[in-house]
C-alpha cells in the first residue's frame, strides 16, 4: 500500500512536470485526485484491508502524499502561468492604428463663444439674464429713447408683428426691464436672438445675436466702461489687443462711443479682414442715458450707468476666422464637428 | 455722405491731408468709411483752340493750334464736337492719362502716356482730353470736354476746377443734419484739425420789387417757416465745371444750371431747396398744407400719385404742384424755356416729411435732411447762397416773401463741470471743458456751472449730458482713463440661462450636437409639411413685414428647424443626433398656450404680455443610420426615451412615467409624453413616416422636446442614500395579457400591490406570435425584492412575487406564463 502511494507520487512528478496547458492540468488533477474514481481516493479506498495497526501510519504517509501531489500541482500551474504571461507580454500591438470614436456631441459655436463671454463677467460680478424675442414698441424704442417718427428707427429695420408689437431689434429693451425689477446695483449681462429687417449675405443676418452689458450703480463712469470692454477685447482675442472708443451716436446712451478693437490678424497694420484699416468694429456702447435711466425708475442724478451692445457671430468670426455669417444657422455638420 | 476734400477746403484753412481730415472727422464722430482717392494727372493744363484744320491726309483727324498759355502747340484730335476758340484741358507731353474710362479712379484702368508723335504725316505735341481719359467723377457726353469761356488759358487744369485730391465716405449720426452739409462737416473737421474755420458772409441777394407769387402756411403743425424769392428773367446756363465736377464726386448727377444750384446748395448748407416754372403756378400763390381727400400729384419721376389725406403738399390754387419736402410735381418744375423762377425755401416737421416719406417710399434727399427737424434759420441761408449762384446767370430777384415762425433766441443749457468729471471718470479742467466746446462754436460762459449757448445748428443740444458728450468728444475718448473694477453684489434671477447651459452641457454629452436655427420660418417648411400630408401648426404668428416667403412667420416649434438641419446631414448617411434651444412662438388666442406651472413665467422665460405666447423649448432629433424599426418594441425609441430620462432625471426629483400621446408630427403608435409629478417634462416619438419622407430622411427618425418650464432649472440637492446592508434578489416572470396593456401599467400595478420588498419592477422584453395567441402579448419582467433589516429568504421572495402574479392576474387577467 504504501508502495502504491509513492508509486502514485512519483507518476505524478513525471506527468506534472510534462503539462504544457490549464485543460492538461485540470484532466491530471481530475484523474488523480477526483474525489469519485480518482487514482487517489482509489489507493486511500484500500484503507480497510490494512491492519487496524497500520492504518494511522498508512493515513499519515497517505495525507503527506496528498500534500506533496497539491504542492507539485502548484508549482505546475505557476509554470503554465508564468509561461502565458511571458509569451502575452512578448506580443506587439498596434498603437498607430485610429482611435475608436466616441459618440461625443457638441454645442454650437455661438454657444460656446456666449460661454467664454458670459464667464468673463460672472467673475466680475454680473448676472446672465434673458428676456422675450417678440417685444413692446415702447421696450424697444420709446423706453430707449427713441421716439416714434424718429430717423434713428432707420439704423435699425425693423420686422413688425400684427397688433403693433415687434421682433427686438436688439438685446436693449432688457436695459429697462431689468432696470424696473431689481433695486441698484444692477449688472447683467443679456445674451439672445435679435431681428433686423436686412437681407442675408455673408456679413449681414436678419436674425442674429447679440449681449448686452448694463452696469448701473452709483459712481459708473465711462472709465468703467472703458476698463470692461478693454479687459473683455484682452479675454476674448488675446492680451496684446488694443481697444478704441470712437465718438457715436445711439440714442440710448450719451456719450455714446463705437469699440473697435485692433485687427487680430495684422496687428492693426491693415490687412483683409479689416478692410486695409486696423480695426475691427465690434458694437455699440456708452453711458445710460438719463432718459433711459428715469424709465427703469432710476434717478439719473444719483446712479449712472455703461451699457454695450456686442454681436456674438461678430466675436466668434473674428476668434475662429470665419468670413461668412450664414455659416452659424447652416448648420452643416461638417462646421458642427469642428467645435466639439 | 460723400464729400470732396477740396469742398472741406474751401472752409477750412489747412494743408491736412484726407487722411488727416478722415481721422478728425472720425475722432468726433463722423466716421469715415473709405476715402476714395481721386486721381489727378499731372501736366494737364486749360488750352484754347486757336484755329481748327481738317487733317490733309485724314477724313477723320483735325490739326488744332492750341494756345496753352506762352506757347502754341500743333495737336491732331479726332474729336467732332471741338471748334475754334473751344476751351478744353491739354495733355502735354510728357502726361499720363487714362486709356478708356476709368469710374473709380483706379490707374489699374490702363495708362498711356502722351509723346509728342507724327500722325500721317502731321507732328501733334499733346492731346485734348475727354472726361474719362482724366478719370472725372460722374458721367458726360462723349468727345473732348468743352470748358467755360473764361477758363484761363495755361492754367493747371485741376486748379483751373477747384479739383480735389479724395472724396470722403462720411458716416453722420442721424442727430447731426449739421452733418448732412459740407460747412458742418468742415466745422467739425476744423476743430479736430485744430485749424482756423472760414465762412462766407452772405449778403441779402434781394430786390425791392414785390414778388408776385406770395407764400402761405396752411398747416402750422406741417411748416413752420416759409421764404419765397421771384426772379425775372432767369436763365438756363451751363453749369462751371469746377460744380459739376463737385456735384458727380459728391454723387449727384449734374442735370442742369437751376437743378446744380439747388443740389449744391443743399449739400453745402443743408437746406433742401425747390424752384418752380413760376409761370406754372396759379394764383399767385403757394400754401403749405396737408392734403384733403380726392388730391393726386404728378411728381418730377413722372408718377402719379393719389395722395392719402393729410399727405404734406405745396399747393396753388388748383391743387397740389409737389410733395412739401419730398418732391416736386412735374407740371410746375423748371423746363429749357423756363423764363422766370419761383424759389421756395420751407422748414418743416420733421415727423410729418418722415411718415410721408416713409409712406410714399421717397426716401429723397431733401426728406432725410427735414425728416431731422432742421434749424428755422437755415432757410434764408439757402436762399442767400441760390440766389447768389442764380444771379451769377442773369435774371431779376425780387423781394424776399416769407411767412411763419423767426428763428428765436439761442438756446442755453448749463453743465456742472464736477458731473461732467463724475459722468465720464475724467479729471478734466474747466479750461479744457470750456476750449472742446468753443472749437465747434458753442459759446460758454461762467465756471460753475458752465452756461453755454448753443448755436442754431446744434439743435441736438438740449441737456447736460449733452455737453457731457462735446465736452469728451472734443478733448477725445482716448483721455479718458481705463478703470478696472468689479460690479457690486446683486441678487438677479439668471436660472433660464442657467438651465438653458446645463441642459446644452448634458445633450452635447450624450452625443447630441448642437443647431442653431432661424427663428422665422415659411414656404420651404410648409411646403414640406403639405408634401407630407399632415397639417402643420394651424396657427402660427405672421411677420407683417417679412422680407420673403420663406421667412414670413416665427417658428411654431423647433422641429420644422431640427428637421431641416437632419435633411441637409443625412445623406452622409451617419447616424446623427442634433438639438436645438430656443423660443417657440404661438399666437395667444390660437393653439393652447405652454402650461403656466410657474409662479412667475417670466423667470422661466414665458411670456405673453405682447399679444404672442412665446417660451423656450429644446428639442432633439436622434436619427440612426439602421433603417429597420424593430417590433414589437421600438427599442431606438426606447433608447432616446432613456436619454431624455436620465438627463431629466438630473433636475426632477419627483419619479418620471410615460403616457402615450399621439402628435401629428409623431407615428401615433410610438410617441408618449413624460410625466413627473403630474406635469409633462417632454414629449418624445418617432417621426411620422409621411414627416420623414418629405424631408428624405430614413424612418428611425426620433424627435423629443423638453418643457423646460415645467423643469426646474437648477439640479436638486439630493439627500444621500446609505449603501444597502443587505443584498437583494431577483425574480424574472413573463405574464400574457391583452395587446393593449402596457409595460407601464404592469409596472406601475405591480408596485401598488401589496408585495413586500419589493424595490423595483422593470420591463424587460415583449413577445406577440402564435405561442400567447391572438390579440395578447408576453411582457417579461425583472423584479427585484431586499429587506433594509436582513438577507431576504427564498421564501419571502417567492411569496412577494407571488402577490404580484395575483395582483396583475386580478387587475389585467394576466396568466403567468411558465
Amino acid at each position: 500500500m504504501l508502495d502504491q502511494l509513492a508509486l502514485l507520487e512519483r507518476e505524478l512528478s513525471a506527468k506534472a512536470a510534462a503539462v504544457q496547458s490549464e485543460a492538461e492540468l485540470e484532466s491530471l488533477r481530475a484523474d488523480f485526485l477526483a474525489r469519485k474514481g480518482g487514482r487517489l481516493s482509489q489507493v486511500m479506498s484500500g484503507v480497510g484491508k490494512l491492519p487496524k495497526e497500520e492504518r494511522a501510519e498508512f493515513g499519515r504517509r497517505a495525507n503527506e502524499t496528498k500534500e506533496r501531489i497539491d504542492a507539485e500541482f502548484a508549482r505546475a500551474q505557476n509554470r503554465i502561468h508564468n509561461a502565458a504571461l511571458q509569451t502575452e507580454l512578448a506580443r506587439r500591438y498596434d498603437v498607430t492604428f485610429p482611435g475608436i470614436k466616441p459618440r461625443f456631441g457638441s454645442i454650437h459655436i455661438l454657444r460656446s463663444t456666449l460661454d467664454d463671454v458670459a464667464a468673463f463677467f460672472r467673475r466680475r460680478g454680473f448676472a446672465i439674464v434673458m428676456g422675450p424675442e417678440v417685444e413692446s414698441e415702447y421696450f424697444n424704442f420709446e423706453a430707449m429713447n427713441i421716439p416714434a417718427d424718429h430717423p434713428a428707427r432707420d439704423a435699425m429695420d425693423t420686422f413688425y408683428l400684427p397688433g403693433g408689437t415687434l421682433l427686438r431689434t436688439h438685446t436693449s429693451p432688457m436695459q429697462v426691464r431689468t432696470l424696473r425689477e431689481y433695486p441698484p446695483p444692477v449688472a447683467i449681462v443679456v445674451p439672445g436672438k435679435t431681428f433686423r429687417r436686412d437681407s442675408l449675405d455673408a456679413r449681414h443676418a436678419f436674425n442674429f445675436h447679440q449681449f448686452e452689458g448694463l452696469q448701473v450703480d452709483r459712481g459708473i463712469t465711462f472709465g468703467h466702461l472703458k476698463g470692461l470692454v478693454g479687459d473683455l477685447c484682452r479675454s476674448l482675442f488675446g492680451k496684446a489687443t488694443r481697444t478704441r472708443f470712437r465718438p457715436s451716436y445711439f440714442q440710448f446712451t450719451e456719450p455714446s462711443a463705437e469699440v473697435d478693437l485692433s485687427c487680430p490678424v495684422c496687428d492693426g497694420s491693415g490687412c483683409r479682414t479689416c478692410g486695409g484699416v486696423g480695426w475691427l468694429e465690434m458694437g455699440g456702447s456708452g453711458m445710460v442715458h438719463p432718459h433711459v435711466l428715469r424709465a427703469g425708475g432710476y434717478d439719473p442724478e444719483v446712479y449712472t450707468g455703461w451699457a454695450f451692445g456686442l454681436g456674438i457671430e461678430r466675436i466668434a468670426m473674428v476668434r475662429h476666422g470665419i468670413d461668412d455669417i450664414r455659416v452659424f444657422t447652416e448648420n452643416d455638420p461638417a462646421v458642427l464637428e469642428q467645435f466639439s | 455722405m460723400r464729400v470732396p476734400v477740396s469742398w472741406l477746403r474751401d472752409f477750412v484753412e489747412t494743408d491736412a491731408t484726407p487722411q488727416a481730415f478722415a481721422d478728425a472727422l472720425t475722432a468726433r464722430g463722423f466716421t469715415v468709411d473709405g476715402i476714395v482717392p481721386q486721381s489727378m494727372p499731372d501736366h494737364i493744363v486749360v488750352g484754347r483752340v486757336e484755329t481748327l484744320t481738317r487733317h490733309p491726309n485724314a477724313d477723320r483727324l483735325y490739326v488744332g493750334s492750341v494756345d496753352v498759355g506762352g506757347q502754341r502747340l500743333q495737336i491732331v484730335t479726332g474729336a467732332a464736337n471741338v471748334k475754334a476758340g473751344d476751351k478744353v484741358p491739354i495733355a502735354l507731353v510728357g502726361a499720363t492719362v487714362y486709356a478708356r474710362a476709368s469710374k473709380d479712379g483706379s490707374p489699374a484702368a490702363g495708362s498711356k502716356r502722351i509723346e509728342r508723335s507724327t500722325l500721317r504725316g502731321v507732328e501733334s505735341n499733346g492731346m485734348m482730353c475727354s472726361p474719362d481719359e482724366l478719370a472725372l467723377p460722374g458721367e458726360y457726353e462723349d468727345g473732348i470736354l468743352i470748358m467755360e469761356e473764361d477758363a484761363p488759358v495755361g492754367e493747371d487744369f485741376w486748379r483751373a476746377t477747384r479739383f480735389g485730391d479724395a472724396v470722403l465716405d462720411v458716416d453722420v449720426p442721424s442727430n447731426r443734419p449739421d452733418g448732412l452739409a459740407i460747412v458742418g462737416l468742415a466745422r467739425e473737421a476744423a476743430a479736430g484739425l485744430r485749424a482756423p474755420l472760414r465762412l462766407p458772409e452772405l449778403e441779402l441777394y434781394a430786390g425791392d420789387k414785390a414778388s408776385p407769387i406770395s407764400v402761405e402756411i396752411g398747416d402750422a403743425s406741417l411748416c413752420r417757416r416759409l421764404i419765397g424769392q421771384y426772379f425775372w428773367n432767369a436763365k438756363q446756363r451751363r453749369t462751371p465745371l469746377w460744380m459739376q465736377l463737385r456735384l458727380q464726386a459728391a454723387g449727384v448727377r449734374s442735370i442742369n444750371w437751376f437743378v446744380d444750384v439747388s443740389n449744391y446748395v443743399q449739400l453745402e448748407i443743408g437746406q433742401p431747396l425747390h424752384f418752380y416754372d413760376a409761370d406754372k403756378i396759379r394764383g399767385g400763390r403757394i400754401v403749405a398744407r396737408s392734403s384733403v381727400a380726392g388730391e393726386s400729384v404728378t411728381t418730377l419721376d413722372g408718377v402719379s400719385r393719389a395722395l392719402t389725406p393729410g399727405t404734406p403738399v405745396i399747393a396753388d390754387e388748383s391743387g397740389p404742384i409737389g410733395i412739401a419736402g419730398i418732391m416736386g410735381g412735374a407740371d410746375s418744375g423748371v423746363t429749357e424755356n423756363t423764363r422766370n423762377i419761383f424759389m421756395e425755401s420751407p422748414n418743416f416737421a420733421g415727423a410729418r416729411i418722415r411718415r410721408a416719406s416713409l409712406a410714399l417710399g421717397l426716401r429723397t434727399e431733401g426728406a432725410l435732411r427735414h425728416e431731422k427737424d432742421l434749424p428755422l434759420e437755415l432757410p434764408e441761408i439757402g436762399r442767400r447762397l441760390a440766389a447768389k449762384f442764380l444771379l451769377e446767370s442773369g435774371g431779376t430777384p425780387s423781394a424776399v416773401v416769407e411767412t411763419g415762425a423767426k428763428p428765436g433766441l439761442p438756446r442755453t443749457v448749463s453743465a456742472r463741470p464736477e458731473r461732467v468729471n463724475a459722468v465720464l471718470g475724467s479729471s478734466f479742467s474747466v479750461t479744457q471743458m470750456k476750449n472742446a466746446m468753443t472749437a465747434i462754436d458753442i459759446k460758454v460762459r461762467g465756471e460753475s456751472p458752465l452756461e453755454a449757448t448753443v448755436p442754431y445748428w446744434r439743435q441736438d443740444i438740449t441737456q447736460e449730458v449733452d455737453l457731457i458728450e462735446e465736452v469728451a468728444r472734443g478733448i477725445g475718448y482716448g483721455d479718458i482713463p481705463e478703470v478696472r473694477a468689479v460690479a457690486a453684489p446683486q441678487s438677479i434671477h439668471e436660472g433660464q440661462y442657467d438651465q438653458e447651459t446645463y441642459l446644452a452641457r448634458q445633450f452635447a454629452a450624450a452625443g447630441y450636437r448642437e443647431i442653431v436655427s432661424i427663428a422665422l420660418q415659411g414656404t420651404r417648411i410648409t411646403s414640406a409639411w403639405e408634401r407630407s400630408g399632415l397639417p402643420f401648426w394651424q396657427h402660427v404668428v405672421p411677420i407683417t413685414n417679412p422680407l420673403s416667403d420663406d421667412f414670413r412667420f416665427l417658428r411654431p416649434s423647433l422641429l420644422p428647424g431640427l428637421l431641416t438641419a437632419a435633411a441637409k446631414a443625412w445623406p452622409s448617411g451617419k447616424a446623427l443626433r442634433l438639438f436645438e434651444i430656443g423660443h417657440i412662438f404661438r399666437p395667444l388666442d390660437g393653439s393652447a398656450p405652454p402650461a403656466q406651472s410657474a409662479d412667475d413665467a417670466a423667470k422661466r422665460g414665458v411670456y405673453t404680455e405682447n399679444g404672442v405666447s412665446e417660451w423656450p423649448s429644446l428639442g432633439g432629433i436622434a436619427i440612426f443610420d439602421d433603417a429597420q424599426v424593430t417590433h414589437p418594441l421600438d427599442t431606438r425609441l426606447l433608447e432616446v426615451k432613456g436619454e431624455i430620462e436620465a438627463i431629466a432625471r438630473r433636475l426632477l426629483t419627483a419619479p418620471l412615467a410615460t403616457d402615450p400621446h399621439e402628435r401629428p408630427y409623431f407615428h401615433a403608435g410610438a410617441s408618449g409624453n413624460i410625466v413627473s409629478a403630474d406635469r409633462v417634462v417632454a414629449k418624445f416619438g418617432r417621426v411620422h413616416p409621411q414627416l420623414t419622407r418629405a424631408f428624405d430622411l430614413p424612418q428611425s427618425s426620433y424627435a423629443f422636446f423638453l418643457y423646460l418650464e415645467n423643469i426646474p432649472q437648477y439640479p436638486p440637492v439630493r439627500a444621500y442614500e446609505p449603501v444597502a446592508k443587505f443584498p437583494g434578489t431577483q425574480r424574472d416572470i413573463a405574464v400574457v395579457v391583452d395587446e393593449q396593456v402596457s409595460a407601464g401599467e404592469l409596472s406601475a400595478a405591480a408596485l401598488a400591490s401589496d408585495s413586500p420588498f419589493l424595490l423595483t419592477i422593470i420591463a424587460f422584453d415583449e413577445y406577440r406570435g402564435r405561442q400567447v395567441g391572438q390579440g395578447k402579448k408576453s411582457i417579461a419582467l425583472t423584479a427585484t425584492f431586499r429587506r433594509a433589516d436582513a438577507t431576504i429568504t427564498d421564501e419571502e421572495a417567492n411569496a412577494s412575487i407571488e402577490i404580484i402574479v395575483n395582483a396583475l392576474k386580478q387587475k389585467f387577467g394576466a396568466q403567468l406564463r411558465t
